[in-house]
C-alpha cells in the first residue's frame, strides 16, 4: 500500500482505537445506563435531546454543560489538591486500557514491558481510588471526610480479592503475559476456568467503582455526593459524572482479558498485513468490555444501597473466603492442566 | 506545601459534646441535604454511630392557624389542604368533620360512602408517597419510580372526578364539591388491579431484595412502651405493635359498613413500619372495592343543614355538583367543633373555634408527622448514619406537614 509507515504504526492505530471507542463506550454505557434503568421504571429516560437518536445526543449536551459551567473553588479547600486530583484521577483511570494490546499486534508498549501489561494495570486501578481519598480531604466539608473515610474502609475491602481473583488466573495460565493469557483462553474462558474468581472479581469492580449496591462512598442518602459534595462544573464531569465510568471501562477491559477471553476466538495475523482482523480483534475484546459495563451499569436498575458495616462485613467475610477457594481451585488447575 | 494540619483536617471541627463527654462531630443534615426534606438535625456522630440528633424544624411553616383565621371559613379549605398535599382528602376531612359540628351540619349519606372512597384513596397517595421517598432514601431508583408512577395514575383520578391532580378542594363542609363521572368508577377498579400487582412487585424489589432487607431489618427500633410514650401515630405507632386506628377506634364514615383490618406489626423498626404501609395500601384497595359495589350512586352531594343555604336554582344540580355561593353567607356560631380522621401518616385533628362573623375565632391543628417528629429523633439515636434515612423515611416525616 501507498501509505507512509508512520501512519499504520500499530501504536498510533492502538492509541486512536482505544481513544476513540472508549469515548464512545462511555457514552453509549452513561446513556444505557439511563435508558435501562427507564424501561425497568416505566419511563422513557434520555428523550428530548435528539429524538430520533433516543436521546443519545443528551449525554454530550449534558458533557458541554459541564464545562461551559462556573469553576466553583470553597474558600475552605485545599485549593492545590482540589483542583489537581480529579485531571489526576481521570488519567490514572484511563492509563490502564492504554497498558494492554487491543489485539495480538495492536498495543502501545512492545515485548518486555508489555508483558507487565495488566499487572501494571490493576495496580494503577488500585492507586486511582486513593484520589478519591485525597478529594474527599481536599473539599474539606464534613460530608467529603465522611465520604473519604468510607472510600478508604471500601478500598481496603475490595483490594484484597480483586487481586486474588486475578492472581488465581494468572496461576491458572502460568503467564501474566496478556497475549499469552488470551491465547490460553482459545476454547474455554477464564469465567469458566475459574467462576469463583470471576464472581470475586465481579463484587469487587462493583465495590471499587462504587457500583450499586455499594455506592456507599458518595451515598446521597447521607452524606449527599460524599468526596465530590463540593464539586461543580468540569470537576465534577471528571469524577463522579464520567471519571468513575472510565475506571469502571479500565476494570471491565482487564476482566474482558482475563475473565471472558479476550479477543479469542479471533485470531488475526501480523500487523500491517492483516490490517482488518486486527480491528476485527480489538472490537470484539471492547465488545466484551462494553457487555462487563452493561452488567455493572444495570445493577443501578435493581439494588438499593447496602450498608457501610453490611458492605465491609460482606467483603471481608464472604467474598475474601470466595476468593481463598478460588485460589484452592486455582492451585488445582495450576497442578492438573 | 506549608500545610496546616490544624485548619485541614476534622481536628479542628470535632467538639466536645454527647453523652459520656466522647469526641464527636457535629453533623448539620439539612435543608439542603439531598435527603433530609426542609428540615434540620443537628446530627452528633461518634465514628458511625449517631449519639444525638435535635431537629431543627420550622423551614416551612406558614402559619396555618393564624391564616385560617383572617378569612372566610370556607376558604380553609384549599388553605389546609396545603398542609399535605399527597393525603389532601384526609386534611380536608378532618376540618370539615370540625365545620360541620361547630355548624351543626348534617353529612348526606352518599357523601359519606364519597368521602370514605377518597379518603382511602388519599391513604393510597400518601403511601405511594413515602414508599417512593423512602425507596430513593435507601437508594432504590426504581422504587421511587415506582410510588410515584402509581401515585400519577391516581393523581388522574382525582382529576377527572375533582378538576385537579393535587389540590382537588373537594371535601366541604355537610358533603363533597362534585359528583365523580361514570367513567371515574370504571378506571378506578383498573388502577386497583394495577395498583396490587405493582405493589407486589415493589415488595420483591425494594423490601425482599436482600440488599434493601438488611437497610430496614432491626433498624431504628421503637419499643411498644416508647411508641406510646412519645405519641408515636399511624405506621409509626402500628409498626410498634400499638393497635390503633382513628378509622376503627372512633370511627367516622361508613369505616362500619365495609369489612377490613388493622394492620399492626410488633417489631418496631423500619421494616415493620414498611410493611404496614405495604399492607395498608392493599387494604384500602379492599375497601375501594367493596365500597364500589354498595355505594349509592345518586343522592344529593350534601346534608341537608347545607342544602338549605344553597339558593333553589343551584340546589337543583346537587346531585352532580354543589355551587359554593350558598357557603359564603354562611357564618360561624359562637361555637366549638373538633374533627379526627386517620390520614396515611397518622390521626388528623383540627379543633375550630367559631366567632358569629364569617371567619373563625381560632383553629387548632395537630398533625401525626409533628407527632412522630419525637418518636423518630428517639429512633435514631443508636443507629449508624447510614441508617438515618432509612428511619426517616419508615416514619414518612414530611416537615411541611409537621410545621404547618
Amino acid at each position: 500500500m501507498g501509505l507512509p509507515s508512520w501512519l499504520l504504526s500499530p501504536r498510533l492505530w492502538d492509541f486512536l482505537v482505544d481513544g476513540v471507542v472508549s469515548t464512545l463506550i462511555i457514552l453509549t454505557i452513561v446513556w444505557a445506563e439511563r435508558k435501562i434503568a427507564a424501561r425497568v421504571q416505566m419511563r422513557v429516560g434520555p428523550f428530548h435531546v435528539s429524538p430520533r437518536l433516543g436521546g443519545y445526543l443528551q449525554l454530550v449536551a449534558d458533557a458541554i454543560r459541564f464545562v461551559m459551567q462556573e469553576v466553583i473553588i470553597t474558600a475552605d479547600s485545599y485549593r492545590v489538591l482540589f483542583v489537581a486530583l480529579p485531571p489526576l484521577f481521570v488519567a490514572l483511570a484511563l492509563t490502564p486500557s492504554f497498558l494492554v494490546p487491543l489485539s495480538p499486534h495492536l498495543a502501545l508498549l512492545s515485548r518486555p514491558a508489555l508483558h507487565y501489561g495488566i499487572l501494571m494495570g490493576i495496580a494503577i486501578l488500585f492507586y486511582t481510588f486513593i484520589m478519591v481519598v485525597g478529594i474527599g480531604w481536599a473539599v474539606n466539608n464534613r460530608f467529603a471526610y465522611i465520604g473519604a473515610a468510607r472510600e478508604a474502609l471500601i478500598i481496603t475491602a475490595y483490594e484484597i480479592p480483586v487481586a486474588t481473583a486475578f492472581a488465581d488466573m494468572f496461576m491458572i495460565y502460568k503467564t501474566i503475559d496478556p497475549i499469552e493469557i488470551v491465547a490460553k483462553q482459545m476454547y474455554i474462558v477464564g469465567a469458566i476456568y475459574n467462576p469463583a474468581a470471576f464472581i470475586v472479581y465481579i463484587i469487587g469492580v462493583a465495590m471499587a467503582t462504587s457500583r450499586f449496591p455499594f455506592e456507599i462512598a458518595d451515598y446521597e442518602g447521607d452524606v449527599a455526593t460524599g468526596p465530590y459534595s463540593d464539586f461543580s462544573s468540569i470537576f465534577l464531569a471528571l469524577t463522579y459524572a464520567g471519571g468513575i465510568y472510565i475506571a469502571l471501562f479500565s476494570y471491565s477491559l482487564l476482566g474482558a482479558l482475563v475473565f471472558l477471553g479476550g479477543w479469542a476466538p479471533i485470531t488475526p495475523g501480523p500487523w500491517p498485513a492483516d490490517i482488518w482482523g486486527n480491528l476485527a480483534a480489538a472490537a470484539f475484546l471492547l465488545f466484551k468490555t462494553f457487555v462487563l459495563m452493561l452488567f455493572f451499569v444495570f445493577l443501578r436498575s435493581v439494588m438499593p444501597v447496602a450498608r457501610l458495616d453490611h458492605a465491609l462485613s460482606f467483603s471481608w467475610r464472604w467474598v475474601l473466603t470466595l476468593g481463598v477457594i478460588a485460589t484452592a481451585i486455582a492451585a488445582t488447575e495450576y497442578f492438573v492442566l | 506545601m506549608g500545610l496546616k494540619m490544624e485548619q485541614y483536617g476534622l481536628v479542628l471541627k470535632e467538639v466536645e459534646a454527647g453523652p459520656g463527654g466522647k469526641k464527636t462531630l457535629e453533623l448539620l443534615f439539612g435543608p439542603q441535604h439531598p435527603s433530609s426534606g426542609h428540615i434540620r438535625f443537628f446530627v452528633e456522630v461518634d465514628g458511625d454511630i449517631i449519639v444525638d440528633i435535635r431537629p431543627d424544624p420550622g423551614f416551612v411553616h406558614r402559619t396555618m392557624e393564624k391564616l385560617g383565621e383572617t378569612r372566610h371559613f370556607i376558604m380553609n379549605v384549599p388553605l389546609f389542604e396545603r398542609l399535605s398535599l399527597p393525603d389532601a382528602i384526609n386534611v380536608t376531612w378532618a376540618y370539615s368533620m370540625a365545620v360541620e359540628r361547630m355548624l351543626g351540619y348534617d353529612v348526606s349519606e352518599r357523601a359519606e360512602y364519597l368521602r370514605t372512597l377518597f379518603g382511602e384513596m388519599s391513604r393510597i397517595s400518601v403511601h405511594l408517597y413515602d414508599l417512593a421517598l423512602h425507596a430513593i432514601m435507601i437508594g432504590s431508583s426504581t422504587g421511587f419510580m415506582y410510588g410515584f408512577g402509581l401515585r400519577d395514575l391516581l393523581v388522574n383520578l382525582w382529576a377527572i372526578a375533582t378538576g385537579a391532580r393535587t389540590t382537588p378542594t373537594w371535601v366541604l363542609p355537610g358533603g363533597v364539591r362534585r359528583a365523580p363521572p361514570k367513567v371515574f368508577y370504571e378506571r378506578l377498579a383498573g388502577f386497583l388491579d394495577f395498583l396490587e400487582r405493582k405493589m407486589d412487585e415493589f415488595y420483591r424489589l425494594v423490601v425482599k431484595n436482600p440488599v434493601g432487607y438488611y437497610r430496614l431489618k432491626d433498624v431504628g427500633h421503637l419499643s411498644k412502651e416508647e411508641a406510646a410514650a412519645y405519641l408515636a401515630t399511624g405506621p409509626g405507632a402500628r409498626g410498634s405493635g400499638i393497635d390503633w386506628d382513628a378509622r376503627r377506634d372512633m370511627p367516622y364514615g361508613v369505616y362500619k359498613q365495609v369489612e377490613w383490618e388493622v394492620k399492626v406489626h410488633d417489631e418496631g423498626d423500619s421494616l415493620a413500619r414498611t410493611l404496614v404501609r405495604i399492607e395498608e395500601v392493599k387494604e384500602s384497595a379492599k375497601i375501594i372495592r367493596q365500597l364500589l359495589k354498595i355505594m349509592p350512586m345518586d343522592g344529593p352531594l350534601i346534608g341537608h343543614n347545607a342544602a338549605h343555604k344553597i339558593p333553589p336554582k343551584d340546589r337543583e344540580f346537587l346531585n352532580e355538583q354543589v355551587r359554593m355561593s350558598g357557603y359564603y353567607v354562611t357564618t360561624t356560631n359562637l361555637a366549638e367543633g373538633t374533627g379526627l380522621t386517620e390520614g396515611g401518616r397518622g390521626r388528623y385533628f383540627f379543633q375550630v373555634f367559631g366567632s358569629g362573623t364569617e371567619r373563625l375565632f381560632r383553629v387548632r391543628i395537630s398533625t401525626p408527622s409533628w407527632q412522630n417528629l419525637r418518636a423518630f429523633m428517639k429512633a435514631t439515636i443508636g443507629a449508624r448514619l447510614m441508617d438515618l434515612p432509612a428511619i426517616y423515611g419508615s416514619f414518612g416525616f414530611f416537615p411541611p406537614e409537621a410545621d404547618r
